[in-house]
């Protein structure tokens, strides 16, 4: 059998001996290792790392830290690297003119490398001398070394922020710089720590650059429009910004804007704001959004800026307003004057939208310029309804639908301003019950819609009147239904068909009860009405209000001509006259009729007087209509249309007896309305004292009208008249209620 | 692997001085250790020479008492105990533990027997009229209780880990390093060599990251000497680096306290934590009159201050053992200034 040739080679066993660690008892064991660390910094200084070798190097410096030479060793560091920065030091300071910042930057570059290297060989130190000790880390401490012996040494510093902020300066003044330089040169100082690039370049940086833009500014403003200056300032916030964004610190953004804020806009507000012919105002009048927009954006910067802007808007406006509520010319035309009105408010609304950004304070500041002014004027309130009745008699056929519910909309914000929205409602009411008795009313939806936002606005107390209005219209309908339904047989078959308009008192401008003389025709239908409505209403009250009706009479001229005429009942009085006679006076039809004279005289008018309308003619020819005038039908009467629709019932601006009674009349209905705020405010109070309740109605009554503190007094002094309430027995300033 | 508990631990040593004196001590008279901090809370143990209560025999006897308020309601916790020869001579006695469950400060445990009485004086441990008992605290922790979602999802997880074959990252590197496959570099090591990567090392040892690549001759190099060091510390230096595991000092009987000696400087050289943290923390259960003089001398060159203040406490309560031995010697000759610590604690009371 062959053998095996026997086994393996016998297995070796290593025994690991007890750790001893090498105390080094050569006295010259620190310098000799300093030695080589100090050799191999050098080398590492003169970029001849890559012969070294880390492993000794590394090993040197920990056995140095391992026999406490740590403290030495750290003296030697610093020591060492101040020797050599000390000679970059020197070649910096020789570098000639442009080359200096490049030579700062080489050398700073080299600097950085050596640290690492040098920390890598130190990273014993590092982890364990240093954080006890609470020394500062090698790379922060070389870091620190650089700022104190190079950035911050005599020769360096003054020149080196000099040249930086010369190069901003010609870069400011149109001049193409080396941003890369200035990137990395301030990126240095900041490696430095936050407070170098702070306190030793920023602080003066922020001071030159005040100083320039306070130069600029001078100069630019004594030659600049408002909006170019503004322009050239925007641009030289731009500038800045990118400028940071390019080479400096990101935090220096705020500041810088800052200065420019303060030297460009802050000092200057006032006089770029009012500048003649360019500023603000001359931007409103203008319209110049562009500019407006970047005057609201630059001042927001600025403290203040954007109350200066307001409070000039608001002057601008209310003067404006002002000049246009109290203009005589304007008062003439109430139509034009709101729409005046509302233009005017759609272009502040629109440079507050377009160029202060919806500002809300801007909004809330342009309403209390309105309130302020609109009110300034006290027809305002009876204007605006005009408007709207104008608006909503002519309706569809000037706009549709939608444009006509933009427009109240729009006028309801005028609404909003009125202090006297009562009277405005006393107007609102004779109109809208015009617009209704006359046919005029374009819309049965719009009235309704404006009637909503009415009570949206005021709430139902306000609007509660006018929708009995609009019920009394619809019940007179189902009325009129209702009387032809039962009495046609006894009807003759050529009796005139009537409409009746049953209003409720209360509900509608109160009216002078005029009475006429009907005619037989008219009388024999409206008696057998009055029978039947009040057969059916037991308890009501009839009378007829024959100045607020409308006729249709057929007409066969002497000529042959037939027309269909719409005129007013009192013109329907007159006309039925002349079946009976050819020639009447004025005085004969004043007496058949009983019409008023002054109503009868405008009817006359309509009649005779109006060109193209003329169905009457009247000798003598003249303008006016006298006692001894005589009227005949006209038989030559032609018109192209077969209705001829007489003398509309338009609604006219107040005269000023008329408006003197219309005012008395809502002064009147305020007496009521303070006192029964008065009594409100008491029966929860109990007791208060005169200037409370005063505060208390004019703050109840507010959203109405303004109450006059005279009339408040007045009305206490009734009450107490009347045992609502009492003085107090000790202090007579003092009221109290009686239950 | 989910940890539903944890523990923390503490060894020590109770040392009894006059043993023929403490006999006169009446029955159920303890003494008191100092105040002991383990997993949190504040323990006291208490020895009883003479524990009657504990049968006719009146054993020596051991109890782990609360001091501190149980935090979350209640604290489990264990106290072992063993009689040991500080000579090192004799092997230490069987090892007797007791668990309970504490719920305020003052509650305390079941006694412990350490031994019986007449035992003590017949065993060896009994030495110039004192005896040394070791004693372990084990605190039971439990594990943080996780938020719903964290919960689910760390469920989730761990169905998908089942599906999948087990990360075994740290072996599969070891293998990497054993075999040496794509090595860049060799290390040099008293006549060793260790093929390593570069790239491995550097991610690992802030130190290697600047040797191998901080442009120095060593980045361009294949092969590199290293002084100063073991071959056996630096190959269990490039292990830990690889797998993140420590070689099982435990297995090496003697050897295993000069390796960890040698294996903390290594550590310490090349910036691995927590290989440091590990080998600190298996010196410091394992002092021992021969080796705590090397130890205290490394401790004091590495900056391990709480290695240092054990190794200072166990030589005041052993003084004149270790004077005796080799390691104490180069103590007086490497690390002069420890002397006067040990002057310092040698003076203190002792409990």
């Amino acid at each position: 059998m062959l053998n095996g040739g026997g086994g393996g080679q016998k297995k070796r066993n290593t025994k690991i001996e007890p750790y001893r660690h090498r105390v080094e008892t050569d006295p010259k064991f620190f310098d000799k290792s300093w030695r080589k660390l100090h050799d191999a910094i050098r080398e590492i200084y003169n970029h001849n790392a890559s012969g070294l070798s880390f492993e000794e190097l590394y090993r040197t410096a920990y056995n140095m830290v391992l026999n406490k030479f740590a403290p030495q060793l750290y003296e030697k560091l610093t020591e060492n690297m101040k020797g050599h920065l000390e000679e970059m030091r020197t070649c910096i300071e020789a570098a000639q003119g442009g080359l200096f910042l490049e030579e700062l930057q080489r050398k700073w570059n080299d600097h950085n490398k050596a640290l690492t290297m040098i920390r890598d060989i130190l990273m014993y130190m590092d982890r364990t001398y240093i954080p006890t000790n609470k020394k500062t880390p090698v790379f922060e401490h070389g870091l620190e070394l650089w700022r104190d012996t190079i950035v911050r040494s005599p020769m360096i510093q003054g020149r080196l922020f000099d040249t930086l902020l010369e190069l901003i300066h010609r870069e400011r003044t149109g001049d193409v710089i080396n941003r890369g330089l200035m990137r990395t040169t301030t990126k240095m100082l900041m490696d430095l720590g936050l407070s170098v690039y702070q306190d030793d370049f920023e602080r003066p940086f922020l001071e030159v650059s005040a100083s320039f833009y306070s130069g600029e500014s001078q100069q630019f403003i004594e030659c600049c429009t408002c909006g170019e200056y503004l322009k050239q300032a925007e641009r030289r916030l731009h500038e800045e910004s990118e400028r940071v964004s390019q080479y400096l610190d990101a935090k220096t953004n705020e500041k810088i804007t800052a200065v420019v804020v303060k030297e460009m806009l802050a000092n200057h507000m006032q006089r770029l704001i009012l500048m003649e012919n360019s500023g603000l105002v001359n931007m409103l009048v203008e319209d110049r959004y562009e500019d407006l927009t970047r005057m609201y954006t630059l001042f927001n910067h600025v403290p203040d800026g954007l109350a200066t802007i307001r409070s000039v808007m608001v002057s601008h406006i209310k003067d404006t307003g002002k000049s246009l509520v109290t203009d005589p010319e304007r008062l003439k035309d109430p139509v034009d004057f709101v729409q005046r009105l509302l233009n005017m408010k759609d272009k502040y609304d629109n440079i507050i939208n377009v160029s202060f950004s919806n500002d809300k304070s801007f909004l809330n500041a342009l309403n209390s310029s309105f309130e302020n002014f609109i009110n300034l004027n006290n027809r305002s309130p009876e204007f605006i309804s005009l408007f709207v009745d104008d608006k909503l008699r002519k309706g569809v056929k000037e706009a549709n639908e939608e444009d006509l519910e933009t427009v109240l909309d729009k006028v309801m914000m005028l609404f909003r301003y009125l202090q006297e929205k009562d009277l405005f409602e006393k107007y609102y009411k004779q109109h809208l019950a015009k617009r209704l008795l006359s046919g005029k009313a374009a819309s049965d939806d719009s009235e309704r819609s404006m009637l909503v936002k009415l009570k949206t606005e005021c709430g139902y107390q306000f609007t509660s009147k006018l929708e009995g209005m609009f019920t009394d219209l619809k019940t007179s309908q189902d009325t009129t239904q209702g009387f032809y339904a039962s009495t046609s047989s006894e009807l003759p078959a050529d009796a005139p068909t009537m409409s009746v308009q049953i209003l409720t008192t209360g509900s509608w401008p109160t009216q002078t009860c005029n009475t006429c003389n009907l005619p037989p025709e008219i009388v024999s239908v409206s008696e057998k009405f009055r029978s039947y409505y009040l057969g059916t209403h037991n308890g009501r009250r009839l009378t007829w209000q024959t100045n607020m009706g409308t006729a249709d009479i057929k007409v066969t001229f002497g000529n042959g001509s037939k027309h269909e005429l719409n005129v007013s009942t009192y013109q329907m009085c007159v006309l039925m006259l002349f079946n009976s006679a050819d020639v009447l006076t004025y005085r004969e039809i004043e007496q058949s009729t009983a019409i008023p004279a002054a109503d009868l005289k405008r009817c006359l008018q309509s009649l005779a007087l109006v060109k193209g309308k003329q169905v009457l003619r009247k000798e003598p020819m003249s303008r006016d209509i006298a006692d001894d005038d005589s009227f005949c039908v006209n038989d030559k009467f032609t018109s192209k249309l077969f209705k001829v629709k007489i003398g509309t019932v338009v609604a006219q601006k107040e005269t000023d007896p008329e408006k003197l009674e219309t005012r008395q009349r809502v002064e009147e209905d305020r007496k009521p309305q303070i006192e029964a705020a008065i009594v409100r405010i008491m029966k929860s109070r109990r007791v208060l004292d005169h200037n409370s309740i005063m505060t208390e109605v004019t703050k109840q009554l507010q959203p109405r009208f303004m109450p006059n503190p005279v009339v408040i007094k007045k009305r206490i002094e009734s009450l107490i008249e009347r045992d609502f309430l009492e003085r107090d027995k000790t202090d007579r300033k003092m009221y109290r209620y009686l239950a | 692997m989910q940890y539903l508990t944890d523990v923390a631990r503490s060894k020590d040593l109770l040392k009894v001085v006059g043993h023929s004196v403490i006999k006169a001590m009446c029955d159920g008279e303890f003494l008191m250790s100092r105040k002991w901090a383990v997993g949190g809370h504040d323990w006291e143990v208490h020895l009883r020479p003479k524990d009657h209560s504990e049968g006719h025999e009146r054993p020596v006897t051991l109890r782990l008492v609360l001091i501190s308020e149980a935090r979350g309601g209640d604290v489990k916790a264990k106290l072992s105990c063993r009689l040991v020869d500080p000579t090192g001579r004799l092997k230490p006695s069987k090892e007797n533990s007791k668990s309970h469950k504490f719920y305020k400060s003052g509650d305390y445990s079941g006694a412990i027997q350490v031994t019986g009485r007449e035992d003590l004086e017949k065993s060896g441990y009994l030495v110039d009229d004192s005896y040394t008992v070791e004693c372990s605290i084990t605190v039971l922790k439990k594990a943080p209780a996780r938020n719903t979602a964290a919960a689910a999802a760390a469920t989730a997880m761990d169905r998908d880990a089942a599906m999948l074959p087990s990360l075994e990252l740290h072996r599969h590197l070891g293998e990497l390093l054993q075999k040496g496959t794509g090595a860049d570099v060799t290390f040099h090591v008293s006549g060793e060599k260790f093929a390593a990567h570069k790239a491995i090392l550097a991610s690992r040892s802030p130190v290697f990251m600047a040797e191998l690549f901080g442009g120095m001759k060593e980045e361009a190099s294949r092969h590199i000497e290293v002084k100063d060091i073991k071959p056996a510390a630096f190959k269990a230096v490039l292990r830990f680096i690889y797998t993140g595991t420590a070689p099982e000092l435990d297995k090496k009987g003697d050897g295993g306290t000069s390796l960890a000696q040698h294996l903390l400087a290594g550590a310490d050289r090349y910036g691995l934590d927590m290989l440091k943290l590990i080998c600190v923390g298996w010196l410091a259960d394992r002092i021992t009159v021969d080796t705590v003089a090397t130890t205290l001398a490394l401790a004091e060159q590495h900056g391990c201050s709480q290695l240092k203040a054990s190794c200072i406490e166990f030589i005041a309560g052993y003084l004149d053992a270790v004077l005796e031995t080799e390691g104490y010697k180069h103590l007086e000759a490497s690390c002069p200034s420890v002397l006067t610590d040990i002057l310092k604690a040698t003076l203190r009371p002792t409990n």
